[in-house]
């Protein structure tokens, strides 16, 4: 595969993939381009914040509203927890209780505590219980990679 | 409105009903297992005595008591066979249901009201508690380490992908004079997600 880039001064940024067969190579690569772009907007007190989803540690829900919980700062979001669930669970986005949304790939450890519960210890320290429903589904997500 | 009422209701309803029956199978587990160490100890005991014949009305007396007693344990005193630490409550749990099958074991006459069998019976269950308490701390530490190394496995695959992608390509650049020149594959550009928050992706 060869891959050719081309410095322009004016107009914006594109990526274009030529392909004969739309393997999973080409689909991989298609994917990671359009997630450099997919960014999530919040707000800080009165700012307004753009963030990567990689960037979310976890997402809680409290009284219908939706709060992003960063390495450095929170953020409310505008979409439901459910709906973001959905849109980034390919990106390690995972569903542990009916409030809470974590993101796999950045939590630090996980522990196996008694009633078949999980405790996920996240990058910043904080520790979430997964119950015993969800925890055979992470179960299931992290066997099948 | 009262149709979602209802559904509401209903499901409720079921999530209890599950809860109730996920503990009740718990209870049988563990009525089935503390009846058998204590079968095991009145064979033993019999055996000792070159008796090879037990008596039935003992064994189901073992197996409704052990029954109760699971109840007690599930119900009451926060299941302390699988707790996550030996702390002072569970301590007491442990002996106070041992204490229950000790004095059980006196009253209803299975070592014969024996002072010294039933004083070795207490320390025999008290030994069963610790060696389940131990065996659920080993399984779920077992369990800790499966966990964490999935977690990895899963966490290298998505940087394998971005390194893989990157690795299957020559990379060139067509500079000014449109020429095509080829990088070196080392340096990729933007392929890494640091890259990607630093805006210089392309």
């Amino acid at each position: 595969m060869k891959l050719t880039m081309q410095r322009i001064d004016q107009g914006e940024d594109e990526v274009i993939i030529r392909y004969r067969e739309q393997d999973k190579r080409i689909r991989a690569i298609a994917e990671l381009i359009r997630g450099m772009e997919q960014k999530l907007c919040g707000s800080c007190g009165e700012e307004k914040v753009m963030f990567l989803p990689e960037e979310v540690l976890y997402l809680e829900s409290v009284d219908g509203v939706s709060f992003a919980y960063l390495t450095d700062k929170v953020c409310r979001m505008g979409e439901s927890l459910g709906k973001l669930a959905d849109a980034f669970g390919t990106r390690g986005y995972f569903r542990c209780s009916k409030s809470m949304v974590l993101n796999l790939y950045r939590i630090a450890a996980l522990k196996s505590e008694p009633g078949s519960r999980i405790r996920a210890t996240m990058e910043n320290g904080e520790q979430v219980m997964i119950s015993r429903k969800y925890a055979g589904k992470l179960r299931e997500i992290l066997r099948q990679g | 409105m009262e149709n979602q009422m209802q559904g509401d209701k209903r499901a409720a309803f079921w999530k209890k009903l599950k809860i109730c029956f996920s503990r009740e199978i718990a209870i049988e587990y563990k009525a089935c297992l503390y009846a058998f160490c204590i079968t095991v100890f009145y064979c033993a005991f019999l055996l000792c005595q070159g008796i090879f014949q037990a008596e039935i009305g003992h064994m189901c007396q073992f197996f409704i008591l052990a029954y109760l007693v699971g109840y007690l344990q599930v119900y009451l005193l926060h299941n302390f066979d699988e707790a996550g630490k030996m702390g002072l409550r569970e301590v007491c749990s442990m002996l106070f249901c041992d204490s229950l099958y000790t004095a059980c074991s006196y009253l209803l006459g299975w070592f014969d009201r024996q002072i010294w069998v039933t004083g070795l019976f207490f320390f025999y269950m008290l030994v069963a508690y610790g060696c389940v308490y131990l065996i659920n701390r080993l399984k779920r530490n077992i369990d800790t380490e499966n966990l964490n190394h999935m977690l990895a496995e899963y966490k290298k695959k998505q940087y394998m992908t971005e390194e893989y992608l990157y690795s299957a390509v020559c990379v060139y650049q067509v500079d000014p004079n449109g020429e095509a020149v080829k990088r070196n594959q080392k340096e990729p550009q933007g392929g890494t997600r640091e890259a990607a928050k630093d805006g210089q992706a392309g």
